[in-house]
């Protein structure tokens, strides 16, 4: 690799971490004179220039997300026909390398996991793989989720199927497991897996291979949370079991509307991590806990937390006016993909002329 | 507003149907762009807006505009070819 990308604006300092697509450095931004991130594409899959290509178009449309808990990226190129993908860096540890968790820690980070899928979510981007590794944790306990657009890229040239690119199955919905269409339910019921792993130390089915984990999902029983930890409370488990169900119709309606069930699910303090949800303070906030602080940062708290309550609960909200927890799953067909692209386009112009009546 | 979304997708389609793939891919982002710019004036139904954002952002990701080659593309690999030499050359 060379030590420096983009004509020198990018010097290489050292190797973050190796994966199955991708190898991560640290890097510094001359220009900008900030840490950066910068994701390489591995060589073997930087040979197929179809791929290439969309991991560069995806990481271009991942740009476009602009949240305290979605990792920003930067910039994008090529260097040696290897594509790049310059990023926020995030000192800290992924969810995975915390390990199991006690669900006081473990749901104020979900709830940013939430906000941060539901804002890419509303700009129309699905994540595809979310999994402990790619939720990445400072030191002050703010989350943020990684690699938006890169698993798309690789389903869309169907990389996957050779098991190297998605890497662990553990937490893809019944849905894309089988190869089918893909929706924001999906990230749903993979952050649902995620907190099931966090909560319980073990992932919510045990397989060793890609049909085994489809039988699974097809007629196997997911063990309750709390057979596993009894700690956790009820409600919390209900909010866990709702997310991870096998149709995607009866998952929680969306990512807020399952932060929103996780939220009253709990009488934790969360107001300083719900703050960061939806507000940019973080570089400048104290390290220090809120019990610590002084009286003026518990009322902000408290109004973030009323404001949180709020948009969470304008966006789980039904026509009927009830939270979508509680509704029945709204009976809405999602517009039919089509063979072709102009079939797709025929199909969603007939949906929404019938929706629009 | 779900008319014009409506009838914009039907342009994308027929633009397919015409083979003119460039024409649909810009059509179809102009669709992107209108659905998100709906969404965010709060025109969609909140139920409606996972399914017709991933509806959009799907058609734009399917249709590949890929312009005829040109006899003067040549040039163009040339000077890739120089530029790749010039990378090269830094390493």
């Amino acid at each position: 690799m060379n030590e420096t990308l983009a004509e020198g604006r990018y010097r290489i300092q050292r190797t973050l971490g190796y994966g199955g697509m991708a190898v991560v450095y640290l890097a510094h931004d001359e220009e900008l004179r900030r840490l950066v991130a910068i994701k390489v594409l591995a060589e073997h899959l930087s040979d197929d220039s179809a791929f290439r290509e969309r991991f560069l178009q995806e990481s271009r449309l991942a740009s476009r997300l602009s949240h305290p808990n979605v990792v920003q990226v930067y910039d994008a190129g090529e260097a040696d026909c290897r594509p790049y993908i310059v990023m926020e860096y995030v000192e800290g540890e992924t969810l995975g390398e915390r390990g199991k968790l006690a669900y006081e820690d473990a749901v104020p980070l979900a709830l940013q996991a939430c906000a941060g899928l539901q804002h890419a979510h509303a700009a129309g981007l699905v994540h595809r793989d979310v999994k402990p590794a790619n939720l990445l944790v400072r030191e002050d306990d703010v989350l943020k989720i990684a690699d938006f657009g890169i698993a798309r890229a690789a389903e869309l040239t169907r990389l996957t199927q050779h098991g190297t690119v998605l890497g662990t199955a553990a937490y893809l919905a019944p849905e894309q497991a089988k190869g089918e269409e893909v929706r924001a339910a999906a990230d749903v019921y993979s952050l649902g897996a995620v907190l099931y792993e966090v909560l319980t130390g073990l992932p919510p089915y045990e397989f060793d291979s890609l049909p085994e984990l489809i039988a699974l999902q097809t007629s196997g029983a997911i063990t309750p949370v709390r057979d596993l930890e009894p700690s956790v409370p009820e409600p919390v488990e209900a909010a866990v079991m709702h997310a991870l169900a096998r149709d995607p119709r009866f998952r929680p309606a969306s990512a807020s509307a399952l932060g929103h069930e996780l939220a009253t699910a709990t009488e934790l303090p969360t107001e300083p991590l719900l703050a960061t949800a939806i507000s940019e303070p973080l570089r400048g906030r104290p390290h220090q806990s809120l019990p610590g602080g002084s009286a003026w940062l518990w009322i902000a708290a408290a109004t973030a937390l009323a404001l949180v309550a709020v948009v969470l609960g304008l966006l789980s909200l039904g026509g009927d006016g009830k939270p979508a927890a509680t509704q029945q799953p709204a009976p809405i067909e999602a517009p039919v993909r089509g063979a072709t692209p102009a079939d797709e386009a025929r199909n969603l112009s007939a949906w929404l002329r019938r929706y629009s009546r | 507003m779900a008319a014009s979304l409506a009838a914009r997708s039907d342009e994308v389609a027929q633009a397919l149907a015409a083979g003119d793939a460039c024409r649909a891919s810009s059509l179809a982002q102009q669709l992107q762009q209108e659905t998100l710019a709906s969404i965010n004036a709060g025109h969609v139904p909140t139920s409606f807006q996972e399914h017709l954002a991933s509806a959009a952002s799907d058609l734009v990701s399917r249709i590949q505009c890929i312009p005829p080659a040109k006899p003067q593309d040549r040039g163009k690999h040339k000077g890739r070819e120089k530029k790749k030499k010039k990378n090269e050359e830094n390493d």
